[in-house]
């Protein structure tokens, strides 16, 4: 994106002055003659749509392009894995049942009405029952989860660093993380099921957001400021009862569940799970990409944006209401997976910008991208799967570094 | 014609000291309205209540009529905008960008703004800007190219209050002056009269000369003299 600069217009402050009137009358014709050739406001409104035009079209490229790129490493995931199988029949079992899927729409009618002949499927099985199996029951939910969880974490991360002015923040400043904990630790230590357990996370996460938002209420000051603080008391309180629970739990069943379910795993992802967190995920996120704008102008500050007009109040609770319904729901299925919501946005912004009309859409893909990514490594690389809170830090870290080296002179 | 009007104005941070009380004035969207005062008298904060950022502790202010709390924050923003003193930018945004930011009051659509919207957008002008210290940080020359842009708005109805910490420029710029102190607005008048002396002395607690100069221009200038010591 380049801008193009606008022509220089000639200064008339100087020829002005040398008329040699009186300075009532002198001061007039300053000012009528800067008036007059002050920039024409119509060129100047043709230039902004204008660079809007090259900015649409810049953006539509960039999400066409990450799109792309998230399709093929979608499908990568999906061939990836240890199963004993050749990658062909994983494709072939691909195919045949997106194809299947098309096909069954296709027939409604004609099983319905009889229009025309049912088509069949063009691709013959000739893999086992068990690949299917794989595919779409084990890495398909799986996978489709990894890849909402990676662009909602990024997202809610984003609208985080814009509405508290910190790129160092990530979604879980407010405590919905430890409350996620909390809640999935007390579910353990009582012995309920993954169901149950998922839930009280979510609940928790919830909570521990109202809480700290709440609490913000009651102390003046800087709104965002005030917040952040309560997040953070809240959040510290929260870790302590996670470390009372641990505490307290049997040293050889209890403890190593609750540890390796806060080190993240996306094992345990169904399709029932991800029945409950899609639609939550999607939703919200497409609630934040709505609220751009907004996000832009608070990023200025609090006064400044509501100075320009924004009811930042409001959408602060809007923002931090979809940001927690992300984060807990992704939370609740997986764990926790840290660093994405803090470093996907600003390794994103590096890349476009800050304008939070590309930030948004674009951290969500390249939160996908970069999760799908982590998961293949952490069903490939050794025969066991690797926690996912080890293998994000490990391969985000080094990307995160190399960009900064890379775009010195770009945005950051 | 629009009228910008504050009755009694009053207001505090912590419900106990109050910054300013019983303040009141009025000016027209044809007028520059330039308020000296010494540092942390509340030039800013009085800036930051005629846009409802810091809601009044009692009084109104109005425009036209119509009070300001009631006002929908859209409308307000669409009457007045204010130009903060700095804007710290967390994030590089493009000069593009904010400038459009700035432009948001008037657009139809935040996320899509058409072709249309930014030729109105443009053409809009609000009717009152609040300039807090538009001179700081500013180069000599661009703080006189600043003081010229204020008087070409002027001429185009906008009506402008704005500080200063330097009173030669309520000379080149400003119809009317305020004093701001202890509280309140001590004086208000037009510069050659409210700028003084003697009120200079109160607010800065230095002396001042204050000279008529007769060259290319004609306008009172002030030489700071040193200090007693």
């Amino acid at each position: 994106m380049e801008t193009k600069q606008q022509p220089t217009h000639p200064e008339p402050a100087a020829a002005a002055t040398e008329t040699g009137l009186p300075d009532g009358e002198a001061a007039d014709v300053i000012d009528k003659e800067r008036f007059d050739t002050a920039p024409d406001a119509r060129e100047a409104a043709l230039a902004g749509a204008m660079l809007d035009q090259q900015e649409r079209r810049y953006r539509k490229r960039l999400f066409l392009t990450l799109a792309a790129v998230a399709t093929v490493v979608f499908v990568i995931c999906l061939l990836s894995g240890r199963y004993n199988c050749t990658k062909a029949e994983l494709l072939a079992s691909l195919g045949h049942g997106l194809l299947q899927g098309v096909i069954s729409v296709l027939n409604l009618p004609a099983e319905h009405w009889g229009w025309w002949q049912p088509l069949s499927n063009p691709i013959e099985v000739t893999w086992g029952q068990d690949i299917d199996t794989v595919m779409w029951t084990v890495r398909m939910p799986r996978i489709l989860a990894v890849m909402l969880i990676g662009g909602g974490l990024s997202i809610s991360g984003a609208s985080f660093q814009c509405v508290f002015r910190n790129p160092l923040v990530s979604e879980g400043i407010l405590g919905v993380s430890n409350g996620a904990s909390l809640g999935a630790v007390l579910a353990i230590f009582f012995g309920f099921g993954p169901a149950l357990t998922s839930l009280c996370a979510f609940a928790g996460g919830m909570l521990a957001v109202g809480l700290a938002y709440s609490c913000s209420k009651m102390f003046r000051g800087n709104p965002t400021l005030v917040l952040v603080l309560a997040g953070t008391v809240v959040g510290s309180l929260l870790t302590a009862g996670n470390s009372i629970v641990k505490y307290l739990a049997p040293q050889d069943t209890k403890l190593p569940q609750i540890t390796f379910w806060l080190m993240g795993s996306f094992a345990g992802i169904s399709w029932s799970k991800l029945r409950f967190m899609g639609p939550l995920i999607l939703i919200c996120s497409l609630g934040i990409l709505r609220m751009c704008w907004q996000l832009n102008l608070m990023a200025l500050g609090d006064d400044e944006a509501r100075a320009l007009g924004v009811d930042t109040a409001r959408a602060r609770k809007i923002l931090i209401f979809l940001a927690t319904v992300i984060t807990s729901s992704a939370v609740c299925v997986c764990g926790i997976v840290g660093w994405v919501g803090m470093v996907i946005p600003q390794i994103t912004r590096l890349v476009v910008g800050p304008d939070a009309r590309r930030l948004i859409p674009a951290t969500f893909m390249v939160g996908s991208i970069f999760l799908m990514l982590v998961d293949i490594v952490c069903r490939t690389l050794v025969v066991t799967e690797i926690p996912v809170g080890i293998i994000t830090s490990l391969i985000g870290a080094p990307i995160f570094l190399v960009l900064l080296k890379r775009v010195k002179e770009g945005w950051a | 014609m629009s009228t910008l009007t504050v009755e009694n104005a009053c207001f505090s941070y912590d419900g106990k000291t109050e910054i300013f009380s019983g303040l009141s004035f009025s000016m027209e969207n044809k007028e520059v309205l330039c308020i000296l005062g010494p540092n942390g008298i509340g030039k800013t904060t009085l800036l930051k209540s005629l846009m409802n950022l810091h809601p009044l502790k009692s009084g109104v202010i109005r425009v036209d009529g119509t009070d300001i709390r009631h006002m929908p924050r859209r409308e307000l923003a669409r009457t007045i905008s204010f130009i903060p003193q700095a804007v710290q930018f967390t994030f590089p945004y493009k000069v593009l960008d904010v400038v459009l930011m700035g432009r948001t009051p008037h657009l139809n659509s935040m996320a899509r703004p058409s072709e249309e919207d930014y030729q109105e957008s443009i053409d809009a002008i609000r009717r009152f800007l609040l300039l807090d210290e538009p001179t700081n940080h500013l180069d000599y020359g661009k703080q006189m190219q600043t003081l010229d842009i204020i008087r070409a708005m002027k001429e185009q109805n906008v009506g402008m209050i704005m500080t200063t910490h330097n009173p030669d420029h309520t000379f080149i710029a400003c119809d009317k002056v305020a004093i701001m102190n202890h509280g309140a607005f001590t004086t208000v008048g037009p510069p050659n009269e409210v700028v003084t002396k003697k009120n200079l002395r109160e607010i800065y607690g230095i002396d001042v000369d204050i000279i008529d100069y007769h060259g290319s221009v004609e306008r009172k200038v002030c030489i700071p003299l040193p200090g007693d010591r």
